[in-house]
């Protein structure tokens, strides 16, 4: 079995964290929580109804036990929550948003979840989107994308990356700013 | 406290029967219901693990009895099995003791020679996720103190899920590892099956499962000789994909993928008859 090399893509996004919880769910007093939040979980649509990752509920309680000083959220009432699961093994951390005060800690945080679930399995493919929102609630948020490895996703999604970031917040919306991979590598027999 | 026997025994999984290893479940089922009678979790975890250890090493030999004997498909279920229990394992027991190690490394390199490469897999939308081990109905804000993977009273919590199939799909990398897909002859609707002479030479090598090997991919130079009988139109056995005429058959030889096997314990010579690939590249 093969493996795509890994990538990294940061971008601008479209919208602000704002725009973004407003999107997420029309529950008043749901919104007013995640405002306040440091971290949400944000999910996908599917026909109207919004989708987690599967195990998102661990995800969710590993991240609250992780940042205890940090309010975690989770977009979603209890009553609609729903996950998905996909067809292939897939560690797939959904798309976390979070505030920028965040990024020093927020790599390792996110590699402990990896390895939490990776366990022995350590090729797994992994997916993860992190919204960083800037300081201002109104201004575009950036995301980054890593998919690959689990193996990879500790030397591409690190710190270093991270500390980079500031420069993006300059970039006009949907502009894509850099993207790594490993492409040079032949695909590798997992 | 757990009976030093147990873990004796289980160290020498070779030398086992399977009338051994069925008296070695029993006695370990039955100390951890004294474990989790008397409230001792550490002791029903313990034997969780030395369960799970059991039921390592003996779909580890199933699976080499099922390749050895021809039943490969059924040997790849074992090999799946195994690493299933191994992962679980892994969270709560290292690997360095009782052959775990060594079954790991064997087990991953027989899964590469295996020619399946295409799987149905299934996706699901989960309406609803309950605790294996009390039941409660767990949510992102609701839910129990029992966490998924771990063990309460000598058993693993898992989630037990109500789903909705939404779609089924051909991937490389499934969660189940059995779901192989076989293609089947569109006339006779029989099942095609793979070629699995690489796993056939390496096992007709070994005497035991618990023997070491490992192997390398090369390329090699082969004859147009050991392809007499693949006529000028059939694919050229290079698996180039082109026609044998068009592609190899007025070169020198056949360039094809070569598998180099080594064994820990020489096996007899008239074990090891070198087979030809036919269709090329199996990587």
């Amino acid at each position: 079995m093969t493996l795509s090399p890994p990538s990294i893509k940061i971008e601008q996004h479209r919208k602000s964290r704002l725009e973004l919880l407003e999107d997420a769910s029309t529950d008043e007093s749901l919104r007013a929580s995640m405002a306040s939040a440091d971290v949400v979980l944000l999910p996908s649509t599917h026909e109207g109804k919004p989708l987690f990752p599967s195990d998102t509920v661990e995800i969710f309680r590993d991240l609250q036990a992780a940042l205890p000083e940090a309010r975690v959220e989770i977009a979603v009432r209890d009553e609609d929550y729903q996950e998905r699961l996909l067809h292939s093994i897939l560690i797939d951390l959904g798309s976390i948003l979070v505030k920028y005060v965040l990024i020093p800690v927020i790599p390792n945080v996110l590699w402990d979840l990896v390895k939490k679930r990776t366990g022995i399995l350590t090729d797994s493919k992994t997916r993860v989107c992190l919204l960083i929102a800037p300081q201002n609630d109104d201004d575009p948020i950036v995301s980054i994308e890593y998919e690959g490895s689990s193996e990879d996703f500790h030397k591409l999604f690190g710190t270093e990356t991270l500390d980079r970031l500031k420069i993006h917040f300059k970039l006009p919306p949907g502009e894509t700013q850099r993207t790594e991979t490993a492409a040079e590598d032949e695909p590798r027999d997992s | 406290m757990i009976p030093e026997a147990l873990t004796v025994a289980l160290r020498s999984p070779e030398c086992r029967t399977g009338g051994d290893e069925r008296a070695l479940l029993g006695r370990i089922k039955k100390a951890k219901a004294t474990a989790v009678r008397g409230g001792d979790e550490d002791s029903a975890r313990h034997l969780w693990c030395l369960e799970t250890i059991l039921a390592i090493q003996r779909n580890y030999c199933l699976a080499f009895d099922g390749m050895k004997s021809g039943a490969f498909y059924q040997g790849w279920c074992f090999l799946a099995a195994v690493e299933r229990h191994l992962v679980h394992l892994a969270r709560h027991h290292a690997l360095n003791d009782y052959q775990l190690e060594f079954i790991r490394t064997q087990t991953a390199r027989f899964q590469s020679l295996y020619p399946y490469r295409v799987f149905l897999s299934p996706a699901y939308v989960v309406q609803e996720r309950r605790c294996g081990i009390c039941d409660a109905l767990i949510t992102p804000r609701k839910g129990c103190a029992h966490r998924k993977g771990d063990i309460y009273g000598g058993e693993m919590c898992g989630h037990r899920l109500r789903i909705q199939i939404t779609m089924m799909s051909l991937v490389d990398q499934p969660v189940g590892k059995e779901r192989v897909a076989f293609l089947s002859d569109p006339d006779s609707g029989r099942l095609k099956d793979y070629d699995y002479s690489v796993i056939e030479y390496v096992v007709a090598g070994l005497a035991s499962p618990y023997h070491g090997w490992n192997f390398e991919w090369t390329k090699r130079l082969c004859s147009h000789r050991h392809f007499a009988d693949v006529s000028g139109d059939a694919p050229c056995p290079c698996g180039s994909g082109r026609a044998y005429e068009a592609c190899c058959l007025h070169q020198a030889g056949v360039t094809i993928p070569h598998c180099d096997v080594t064994f820990d314990v020489v096996p007899a010579r008239e074990h090891l008859e070198v087979r030809y690939l036919r269709g090329g590249a199996r990587r």
